[in-house]
C-alpha cells in the first residue's frame, strides 16, 4: 500500500483473531458503509469464523444460500484440538460450494480481494484467510451517458444509486487508497453525499476544505448535483462553471488519479469533479484512448472551435457593420452579392438568427428523440432556407450560424458550452457597438475575469498562466503517453510521479 | 478559503511577465524613431546595443528582488534612503506613471481612429479602454501578472506570423550601407531606444509577488532578450519592406509594413488589423502596469487611502490628462517625452538602492 501517508491506524499484517482481523480491515478502509463483517458459527457446536465483505460488490443471493447457509448447516464434526489451519481446509474442500478460492497470508492481498467482490473468510488461531468468489454487482440499467458520448472508450455511464455509481467507480480503480467520506445533506430530506479521493494523491487540505464546504449547504433537500456544486462553487457571479460534472466513471477515475476529488449525490446520475480549471472543460474522455496525434488534433480542434463559438457571430457584425475594408476583396465582394436586398442591418440579423437557433435547440431537447430530430430539420432546413428565400437574411448569416451551433458542440462539457453561448451575446452586442475594437475589448475583459477567478485557491486560467509547464504535456496537444510520466502539477497532489522512466543511457 | 498556493509569481514565469512589459507602445514607432536619429539602416545595432543595456539594468533589478525577498518596493526604499526621500520620489513615480498611462490610452483611441472608425469620437474610445483597465487593476495584483502571461505568447505568435509573411517582401538593398553611423549617432539612437524597454523595470515594484529564489536575475535577463529579439527582427522587417525613406517618414511603420504584407497568395491582404488587435493586447498590459504602479506608489505615499478609491481617483485624471493633446503631432511628442521621463526617473531607482544597500551593509560592518 504504497502511498499511505505515515498517520494510519492499522496494522499491515493479520492478526489470528477473527475479531481483530475484522477490525483492522474496518479500519484500513475508513469503516465504508458497505463493508460487512460478520461472525458466524460453523455448524450446530463448531468454532466460530468471520467473513468480511463488501455489500454492494457482492451477490446477495451467493452470499446467502452458498456461503452463509453452507456454513451454518454443515454435519461436519470437529474435534477441540483440531488446529485452525485444518478446519479451515476441511471448509474449503467439504463445505463451501464455490467455485472459485483461494488462500492468502497478507492483509494487502485481503483488501484487494475484498474490493475485487470477493468474501474473506478468518478463523481464530490462523493467520489464514480464505478468499471466496463472491462478486455480484447491480448493472441493470447501466448505460451510456447521454450527454458524454464518445466513439472509443467504455460505454458506462453512472445512475442515480450511488453505491452502484461508486461500485462503478471502485471496478475502474481497484486501489485500497480510494477513500470515500460518506455525509447526509438536506435538512428534510436527507440525500448521502460522498466526497471520494485516493488517499496520497490528493491533498488532504483540499479534501478538509470541500468536507467544510458540503458540510455547510442548508437546504431542505437536494434534486440533484446541480444543488450542491452552486453551494459550493467560489464565485456566483461568474458565467463559468467552477466544478465539473461527468456522467462518465473514467473520467472520474482519470480526475482521482490526478489527485482530484469526486462528490457523488445520491439521486443523480451526474457526479462532480472539483477542483477544476477552464482546461479541463476541454478534455474529453476519449483523449486518453486515442493515440497521442489523434488526441492532440481533436484537443487543438475543440479550442478553435470554442473560439468560433464565442466571437465568430460577433466578427461577421463588425466586419460587415464597420470593416468592410478588412474583408478580403474577393471575399467582400460575393458577401455584398448575397447580402443584397436583406433589409435587417447585420446587428439584427445576427441576432434574430442567433435567438432563433436557441429557441430550435431548447424546443428540440423538450421533445422525444424522434421528434426532436425532426424539429432540427425542420429547423436548421425549412426555416432557414425560407428565411434566406425571403430575403430577410442573407446565406452568409445562415452559414454563421450553423458554423457558431455546431462548435458549440464540440466542447465536452454541456455546462461549459452553455456559458460560451451566453458570452457570445454579449460579445455580439459589444461588435455591435464598437466592432473589431469592441471585441478586443471583450477578449480582454474575459481573461482578466478569469485571470481573476479562483477555485479553491487555483486560478481558473492555469495551467495556462500561471504556466505549470509540466501540465503542458497534456494541455492542447496531448504528449504520447509513455511521455506523461507526472501527475497534474495543478493540485498539487502528494505523489507526483505517475511513473518513473528507465534511463538506458 | 483557499487551499491551493498560487499567490507567487514563480521564477519560470518572470520571462514571460517581463517581455510582456517591455513590449509596448513602442512597437509601432520603434523604427520611425531610430531612422530618423541614424539614418541608415544600422538601426539593428542600435537595438541590440540598447538590450544588452537593458539587460544589465534588468540583472540589477533582479539583485535587489534577491537581496530583499517578498518585500515591498516602499518597504526597501524607505529602509535604504528614509521615509521622506522615498514620498518624494514615490509621489514623483506615481505622476509619471499616471501620465505614461494617459499617454497609452490616448494613443489606442488615435489608433483605432485612425485604423477603425472614423466617426466614433475618440473620447468614447478612450473611456473604453479605460475602463478595461480600470476593471483590471481593481482586480488582484497576482491577476496582472497572469494576464501578461495569457497575452504575450499571443502577441509573439501573431507577430511571428507577420514577420514571416513579410519576408519575401524584404528588399535586400534597403539595407545599404551597413555600418554607416558613427558613435554619437548611436549613443543618441541608444538614448532614444532605451525607453522602448521601459518595462523591464516594472518587475521590481512586483518584486514582492515573486518566490525567492536566486535565479529571478537570470529570468529577468531573459525576459529582456525575447523583446531584444523581436526588436530587432521588427526593424529588419520594417526598413527591408519599406524602405529607409518610407520608414523614417511614416507615423507608425510597423503598421505600414503590415499593411505591405500579404498572405495566402493575396487573399489576407490586411495583416495590419492582426497587428493592431495584438498590440492593443500588448498596449492593455502596460497601461494596466502603468496605471497600477501609479496607485501603489500613491498608496504607499499616503498610506491611509486605500487602493479602490486611489484608482478612482487617478483614472479620471489621466482620462482628462490623455485628451489634452489636439493633434497626432502632438501625441507622438508627448508619448516620446512621457517615456523618456519614465526612464530617467525610474531605471537609476535599482542603482540608488543598490548603492545604499551596499553602503549600509558596509556601515554595519564597519561600525
Amino acid at each position: 500500500m504504497d502511498g499511505q501517508s505515515n498517520q494510519e491506524n492499522f496494522y499491515r499484517g493479520l492478526f489470528d483473531t477473527v475479531h481483530q482481523n475484522m477490525d483492522n480491515i474496518r479500519k484500513l478502509l475508513g469503516s465504508p458503509d458497505d463493508l460487512v463483517t460478520r461472525k458466524i458459527t460453523i455448524g450446530v457446536n463448531g468454532p466460530v469464523c468471520g467473513i468480511v465483505f463488501l455489500e454492494e460488490l457482492t451477490d446477495q443471493k451467493i452470499m446467502n444460500e452458498h456461503v452463509i447457509e453452507s456454513l451454518q448447516r454443515t454435519n461436519l464434526a470437529f474435534s477441540p484440538n483440531q488446529h485452525a489451519n485444518e478446519i479451515l481446509m476441511q471448509l474449503r474442500d467439504a463445505v463451501l460450494p464455490i467455485a472459485s478460492l483461494q488462500n492468502v497470508f497478507t492483509l494487502d492481498e485481503v483488501v484487494l480481494k475484498l474490493l475485487e467482490g470477493q468474501t474473506a473468510l478468518f478463523l481464530d488461531g490462523t493467520k489464514q484467510v480464505v478468499m471466496l468468489e463472491t462478486h455480484g454487482w447491480k448493472e441493470r440499467g447501466i448505460k451510456e451517458s447521454a450527454s458524454e458520448k464518445v466513439v472509443r472508450g467504455p460505454r458506462d455511464g453512472f445512475i442515480e444509486n450511488i453505491a452502484v455509481n461508486m461500485a462503478l467507480i471502485r471496478r475502474k480503480l481497484m486501489d485500497p487508497n480510494l477513500k470515500t467520506k460518506t455525509m447526509y445533506v438536506g435538512k428534510r430530506s436527507r440525500k448521502k453525499v460522498a466526497i471520494c479521493y485516493i488517499a496520497g494523491i490528493a491533498r488532504e487540505e483540499f479534501i478538509a476544505e470541500l468536507d467544510r464546504r458540503i458540510r455547510s449547504i442548508v437546504v431542505d433537500s437536494v434534486p440533484e448535483a446541480g444543488t450542491v456544486e452552486q453551494w459550493i462553487e467560489d464565485s456566483f457571479l461568474s458565467p463559468f462553471p467552477q466544478i465539473q460534472s461527468t456522467e462518465r466513471p473514467d473520467k472520474v477515475v482519470s480526475a482521482l488519479l490526478n489527485g482530484r476529488a469526486a462528490i457523488l449525490i445520491d439521486g443523480t446520475p451526474f457526479v462532480l469533479l472539483a477542483p477544476v480549471t477552464l482546461s479541463h472543460f476541454m478534455i474529453s474522455a476519449e483523449d486518453n484512448y486515442d493515440r497521442w496525434m489523434i488526441s492532440s488534433f481533436l484537443r487543438l480542434l475543440r479550442y478553435v472551435a470554442a473560439f468560433i463559438s464565442i466571437f465568430l457571430p460577433a466578427l461577421y457584425i463588425a466586419l460587415i457593420e464597420y470593416h468592410h475594408g478588412l474583408i478580403p476583396s474577393k471575399l467582400a465582394f460575393s458577401i455584398a452579392g448575397t447580402r443584397e436586398g436583406v433589409p435587417l442591418p447585420a446587428v439584427i440579423e445576427a441576432y434574430m438568427m442567433e435567438f432563433t437557433m436557441e429557441i430550435l435547440r431548447e424546443a428540440g431537447i423538450r421533445l422525444p428523440a424522434p421528434i426532436g430530430q425532426t424539429i432540427g430539420i425542420v429547423g436548421g432546413l425549412v426555416i432557414g432556407e425560407a428565411a434566406v428565400q425571403a430575403g430577410i437574411v442573407s446565406p452568409i448569416m445562415i452559414i454563421v450560424v450553423a458554423l457558431t451551433a455546431i462548435s458549440s458542440f464540440t466542447v465536452p462539457s454541456y455546462s461549459f458550452a452553455a456559458s460560451l453561448r451566453l458570452l457570445r451575446f454579449s460579445v455580439m452586442a459589444a461588435a455591435a457597438i464598437f466592432g473589431l475594437y469592441g471585441i478586443m475589448i471583450c477578449f480582454i475583459l474575459l481573461c482578466v475575469h478569469i485571470t481573476n477567478l479562483h477555485v479553491f485557491g487555483i486560478p481558473y486560467s492555469a495551467p495556462f498562466a500561471p504556466g505549470t509547464r509540466a501540465d503542458w504535456k497534456s494541455l492542447i496537444l496531448r504528449f504520447p503517453l509513455t511521455m506523461l510520466n507526472r501527475r497534474a502539477r495543478l493540485t498539487e497532489p502528494q505523489d507526483t510521479i505517475r511513473f518513473r522512466r528507465r534511463s538506458n543511457s | 478559503m483557499t487551499v491551493f498556493d498560487y499567490d507567487q509569481v514563480r521564477p519560470s514565469d518572470i520571462p514571460l511577465i517581463v517581455a510582456s512589459a517591455e513590449i509596448g507602445v513602442s512597437i509601432l514607432t520603434l523604427p520611425q524613431n531610430i531612422t530618423k536619429i541614424t539614418q541608415s539602416a544600422d538601426g539593428w545595432m542600435v537595438i541590440l546595443l540598447s538590450g544588452i543595456v537593458m539587460i544589465c539594468i534588468g540583472w540589477f533589478t533582479g539583485q535587489l528582488i534577491v537581496r530583499y525577498p517578498e518585500r515591498h518596493l516602499s518597504d526597501i526604499a524607505t529602509q535604504l534612503l528614509g521615509v521622506w526621500a522615498t514620498r518624494i520620489l514615490f509621489f514623483i513615480y506615481g505622476l509619471v506613471m499616471l501620465n505614461y498611462f494617459a499617454v497609452i490610452i490616448r494613443l489606442t483611441g488615435t489608433l483605432a481612429k485612425m485604423y477603425f472608425f472614423d466617426l466614433t469620437p475618440i473620447e468614447v474610445l478612450v473611456l473604453i479602454f479605460a475602463l478595461a483597465i480600470i476593471y483590471c487593476v481593481s482586480g488582484l495584483r497576482i491577476a496582472i501578472m497572469r494576464i501578461n502571461q495569457m497575452f504575450i505568447p499571443l502577441i509573439l505568435a501573431a507577430l511571428a506570423i507577420i514577420l514571416l509573411f513579410s519576408f519575401e517582401h524584404i528588399r535586400w538593398a534597403n539595407f545599404g550601407p551597413i555600418f554607416a553611423t558613427d558613435w554619437r549617432e548611436l549613443t543618441r539612437g541608444i538614448l532614444g531606444t532605451l525607453p522602448a524597454f521601459n518595462g523591464g523595470i516594472v518587475i521590481l515594484y512586483y518584486g514582492f509577488l515573486t518566490k525567492p529564489s536566486p535565479l529571478i536575475p537570470r529570468q529577468i535577463m531573459y525576459g529582456t532578450v525575447i523583446v531584444t529579439a523581436v526588436y530587432t527582427a521588427i526593424f529588419i522587417c520594417c526598413v527591408g519592406v519599406l524602405g529607409l525613406y518610407t520608414s523614417i517618414n511614416s507615423l507608425f511603420p510597423t503598421i505600414e509594413m503590415a499593411k505591405e504584407v500579404e498572405a495566402a497568395g493575396g487573399f489576407f491582404e490586411r495583416l495590419q488589423s492582426i497587428l493592431f488587435a495584438v498590440w492593443m493586447l500588448a498596449i492593455f498590459t502596460s497601461a494596466v502596469f502603468a496605471l497600477d504602479i501609479s496607485t501603489m506608489m500613491m498608496q504607499s505615499v499616503f498610506q491611509k487611502m486605500r487602493k479602490m478609491p486611489w484608482i478612482l481617483l487617478l483614472s479620471p485624471c489621466g482620462y482628462f490628462l490623455a485628451m489634452i493633446p489636439r493633434n497626432d503631432y502632438e501625441i507622438l511628442n508627448w508619448s516620446k517625452w512621457a517615456g523618456i521621463a519614465m526612464f530617467v526617473s525610474m531605471m537609476p531607482l535599482p542603482f540608488i538602492l543598490l548603492l545604499a544597500h551596499r553602503l549600509k551593509r558596509r556601515r554595519a560592518t564597519h561600525g
